[in-house]
């Protein structure tokens, strides 16, 4: 798909639970393609850079010490990661900075039933990471289909929609309009 | 005073930041719309900035709220301090010379 029609698909189930003093955002997500596939997606670093907001410095398929590099235009800044549990094709967890991410998968008929768990510091960030990780996704799904549409990441984000999405996020979590 | 507080700073996107800052306290997301920047990059310099204290945050209705906390940049100041003397004394210099004039 050119990338100028790629618009981003309806909002996706999700959920915010306390973690302690923080918050895991739950986001649900479908994917068209087997949980191996996914797996591939998910931590090979060539792969990565296709449709991930960040750049890995090895193979997150197996436990320890990472750089993941967060990439916004011409910047980039590199983060620690630790990848805590590996379990192809079904589990992954690493911590990312001070955030938490818990990638489960599971075989949904033909394809993968997807499911991020994403632990960060502060309730009013959940829609704003929801709406990001709904973009990195779609493009993910594009890319595993054969048919990209090229990494959005960063504040190019904004172009494809990304304030919308969290406006959605936002009246879904809280039932309301996030400025009314 | 650190080396620190000047690597922080020599990073353009986080003096973006701390301008919008200083005319006033902001959460990420208004900081994500006035900047035109990611969330993600806004969260992470946000993290540093409040680690080497150049900003301090409340947390407010769901919110953590961020402003400038003006100790980090006093001991800026008072690094450049000396060198402002510098200046000063230049400037007496030129004064004694136009009295001789």
């Amino acid at each position: 798909m050119h990338r100028d029609s790629y618009r981003p698909g309806p909002p996706a189930e999700i959920a915010a639970e306390p973690a302690g003093d923080r918050w895991t955002l739950l986001f649900v997500r479908e994917l068209r393609h087997a949980p191996e596939k996914v797996w591939a997606a998910l931590t090979d670093p060539a792969r990565l850079r296709e449709w991930a907001p960040f750049l890995a410095d090895r193979d997150l398929g197996a436990p320890g010490a990472a750089t993941l590099t967060l990439v916004d235009g011409e910047t980039a800044v590199a983060h620690p990661a630790t990848v805590r549990r590996a379990e192809p094709p079904h589990l992954l967890e690493y911590t990312w900075g001070d955030d938490l991410l818990r990638w489960e998968l599971t075989p949904s008929g033909t394809g993968t039933r997807l499911l991020l768990r994403h632990t960060l510091g502060e309730r009013g960030m959940v829609p704003m990471v929801a709406a990001g990780w709904h973009l990195c996704l779609d493009v993910a799904d594009h890319l595993l289909a054969g048919d990209p549409v090229g990494p959005i990441r960063g504040a190019e984000a904004k172009d494809f929609g990304w304030a919308e999405l969290r406006d959605a996020y936002a009246e879904r979590l809280d039932g309301r309009p996030p400025r009314a | 005073m650190s080396v620190d507080a000047f690597a922080v700073l020599a990073e353009p996107t986080r003096r973006r930041i701390l301008d919008a800052l200083r005319r006033s306290e902001c959460s990420v997301g208004e900081l994500v719309d006035a900047l035109g920047m990611s969330q993600p990059a806004v969260s992470k310099h946000l993290k540093v900035l409040r680690e080497t204290g150049f900003v301090t945050c409340r947390t407010a209705a769901q919110h953590r709220i961020y402003r400038v906390d003006p100790r980090a940049f006093r001991a800026v100041d008072g690094w450049l301090a000396p060198y402002r003397e510098m200046w000063a004394a230049h400037l007496d210099a030129l004064e004694r010379h136009l009295d001789k004039e």
